[in-house]
């Protein structure tokens, strides 16, 4: 029997044939949609889309008024790839008259307007180079050897303004591309740049890389002025440019905080100008001038001589990047005085009214020579009279009356030898030896502010204790940071602490304002309409030979005398012209200083007589 | 039973003639109403597609007009920061110094006080000359003569 014939057969293998087909392809495509689809979707989105960093802008630095010290505006790095511009062509357009036309109005809907011609200006990397050099003001010979080649990205200039990037991006040269940066910036110059310090490029310093603090609160508050930066993904088309409607998601970048001083700008302006005018007009190698705010212990001015911008100061044109006020040390000299002072009245040792006998020279325990700056006949003053004076006799016995333990705390307790904390970096403690190490003359050295080292600082912020009924309060310079979003946080200080009886600092206050009367040392230093306490220092500075080789110059006082506001010291370091004295040379930038300080923080002049103690006794 | 409850009882139902079952064919749509029918499919398909097109064109259209003024609001920024940078820079006391002196203003002198009691001005230096110390240089070397040790 015939076997049957199936029907259909061939259609039925061809039916099968493709159903095995469309399998295999179900297959396939399931392999790619399941298993390698999110390798291939993360492939093909890495070559659509774009990283971009958003730099954050570095924070602010004004001051207590909130005149930006400090600020940073966007620029832009420049690079070039060369492979998009070594077969670069720029073309030119030139009308009917021969005049040069912008493409713009040149092309129309994509065609040359009737009349206007293209012409070929110039070709790859020499083009290139003659349209930028201009704009980045570069040599154009210099900046086409830099650009010559197929291969590689080149840096053509850094920190360029916004308007010039422009300009350059309008060129619409293929392979030059801007990358926002930003720019330090210090619109005051000069004025306060020791206490602002400087920033340059962190790590190796290469373009594109954040700014970092390198010296003064733009070194300490680095981590407050710093922001974090964003990122921002886009779809790109193959030409580069951002897709609109794309894919697009952004991390906005967080600003830096913005940290408020407690400086005042224009007293810190007046100020240097002071001591630049002392130490030029005294020939003399530096000086500072510091001002506090009693109450508070902050920093209202505090001005070094010489000072140079920010950018100077980076480029190494300044002798110092730090601050001398805050970095150096010198022999306080008289003011040194005050410590002894403070001492006798803290233990009752003698009062502002004991009698002392000041010869001009005077031996003392372990045949200890001493004798005053200025000849005299034997002298019967009291202890007031001794501070007015600043007689070194009279002081070293006065001196006697306490212990050297008990000067000795009372050093470390008015600050000396210790930091005192200021948002400032490289600050020195100063050096007090312990009064076991004392050999038989510093123990009466150290008396008269001799054989100790400490910087100006630590003599202002002394005064300013004493200035304050014995209250010390913290010294800083930061007052504030305020976020972006004007979230304002104060710095925390130290609580103030009672380091001296509040009788025996207002008994040495107002011994202290005779040293501005016809009867003191600094005549000079005295300020019109205000009672003045204060104290000149001066200090002669020995060589490795025990010789001399200058001066050091000093003044601190405390203003209005009754109810100070403020303490301003000034040193003035190795003074060759003319007088050397602490009065004369220092006194008159305290006075300077001292009346616009009172100005600006409007404190009514002294309307009650001055009255002061007794100079001489008997 | 009582004449009255025979006549109460209901009469019983009269026998209705049971009607012819008629089968016929359902309605079938005509040509015509076949053709609006697709028309209005089609009409129907095609207002969506336009819809869907002119929403895309708005959204592109939009995406763009996005994209530019983000560029426009990025460029007024840096204008912006540009611009205070500058206002800041005239405004340092170094450049008001500047600017105040070459139109021909001088530093202010010392300040003076009147007091009312005493009747009398303390201090004040006029300002229409170069600055002098507030208070005048006293003769120091009668009280300090030659540098010999620590004052």
């Amino acid at each position: 029997m015939a076997k049957a014939r199936r029907p259909y057969r061939r259609a039925r293998v061809v039916f099968g044939l493709f159903l095995a087909g469309f399998a295999l392809c179900s297959l396939r495509l399931s392999w790619l949609q399941i298993v390698e689809g999110p390798d291939l979707a993360r492939a093909a989105e890495q070559a659509r889309v774009t990283t971009v960093r958003i730099p954050a802008k570095r924070g602010d630095i004004v001051d207590s008024a909130g005149t930006v010290l400090a600020t940073s505006i966007p620029t832009y790095d420049i690079y070039v790839a060369r492979q998009y511009l070594w077969d670069w062509a720029h073309v030119g357009y030139v009308d009917a008259q021969g005049k040069e036309v912008s493409e713009d109005a040149a092309v129309r809907n994509g065609r040359l307007v009737p009349g206007v011609k293209a012409t070929v200006k110039g070709y790859g990397a020499v083009e290139a180079a003659r349209v930028l050099a201009p704009l980045l003001k570069r040599n154009p010979a210099e900046l086409g050897g830099q650009l010559a080649g197929n291969t590689g990205s080149t840096i053509v200039a850094t920190n360029v303004p916004v308007a010039t990037w422009r300009a350059i991006k309008k060129l619409a040269i293929p392979g030059v591309d801007g990358v926002t940066s930003y720019r330090r910036e210090y619109p005051n110059g000069a004025t306060a740049s020791t206490i602002l310090g400087f920033t340059a490029r962190s790590g190796d310093g290469a373009p594109g890389n954040p700014l970092e603090g390198k010296a003064g609160v733009e070194l300490t508050q680095d981590r407050r002025l710093v922001g974090k930066d964003g990122i921002r993904k886009v779809e790109i088309s193959p030409s580069g440019q951002t897709i609109p409607g794309g894919f697009s998601q952004e991390s906005p970048a967080v600003n830096g905080d913005t940290v408020t001083l407690t400086i005042n700008a224009d007293l810190q302006a007046l100020a240097q100008d002071a001591i630049d005018e002392a130490v030029t007009s005294h020939a003399a190698e530096w000086g500072t001038v510091i001002a506090l705010d009693v109450k508070s212990g902050a920093v209202l001015a505090l001005a070094d001589s010489g000072q140079h911008t920010p950018e100077e100061v980076r480029q190494g044109k300044a002798s110092t990047s730090g601050s001398r006020a805050v970095q150096y040390t010198y022999e306080p000299g008289s003011t040194g005085k005050l410590v002894t002072f403070a001492t006798g009245l803290e233990h009752k040792a003698f009062g502002p009214l004991t009698p002392v006998t000041v010869p001009y020279e005077i031996t003392m325990k372990d045949n200890q020579a001493f004798r005053d700056s200025h000849k005299h006949g034997t002298l019967a003053l009291t202890a007031a009279g001794v501070l007015a004076e600043s007689s070194n006799t009279g002081t070293v016995q006065l001196g006697d009356r306490v212990s050297d333990k008990q000067r000795w705390e009372m050093m470390r307790a008015l600050g000396l030898g210790s930091k005192t904390g200021i948002e400032m970096p490289g600050e020195t403690a100063g050096m007090i030896g312990s009064p076991d190490k004392w050999d038989r003359r510093q123990r009466y050295t150290t008396m008269f502010g001799q054989g100790m080292a400490t910087s100006p600082l630590q003599v202002t912020s002394m005064v300013a204790t004493i200035a304050n009924s014995g209250v010390k309060e913290p010294v800083h310079i930061v007052e504030s940071y305020r976020s972006p979003t004007g979230a304002v946080t104060k710095t925390e200080q130290a609580p103030p602490k009672q380091v001296l009886d509040p009788d025996a600092a207002s008994t040495l206050l107002k011994m202290m304002e005779a040293v501005t009367t016809d009867e003191g040392t600094a005549r000079a230093a005295a300020v019109s309409g205000y009672h003045t306490a204060g104290k000149t220092g001066t200090t002669q500075i020995l060589n490795a030979a025990g010789g001399e080789a200058g001066a050091v110059s000093s003044f601190v006082g405390a203003l209005p005398a009754e109810d100070p506001r403020v303490v301003i010291s000034v040193v003035i370091y190795k003074p060759t012209r003319g007088e050397i004295w602490g009065g004369t040379v220092a006194g008159p930038v305290f006075a300077k200083v001292g009346a616009q300080a009172m100005a600006l923080l409007e404190v009514p002049p002294s309307t009650k007589p001055q009255t002061l103690y007794p100079q001489h006794s008997g | 039973m009582p004449a009255t409850a025979r006549s109460a009882r209901p009469a019983a139902p009269a026998r209705r003639p049971i009607p012819a079952r008629v089968v016929t064919a359902r309605p079938q749509p005509g040509p015509r109403q076949a053709l609006v029918s697709i028309l209005g499919l089609v009409a129907f398909v095609v207002a969506l597609v336009v819809a869907a097109i002119v929403i895309n064109t708005q959204s592109a259209v939009l995406a763009y007009e996005i994209h530019d003024a983000q560029i426009a609001l990025a460029k007024a920024r840096q204008d912006n920061a540009e611009l205070q940078a500058r206002l800041d820079k005239a405004a340092s006391p170094a450049q008001l110094r500047q600017v105040a002196e070459k139109e021909g203003m001088v530093p202010a002198g010392a300040t003076g006080y009147l007091t009312l009691a005493s009747k009398r001005i303390d201090g004040g230096v006029a300002a229409s000359e170069p600055p002098k110390p507030t208070t005048p240089t006293p003769a120091v070397s009668e009280k300090t003569p030659a540098p010999t040790k620590d004052q």
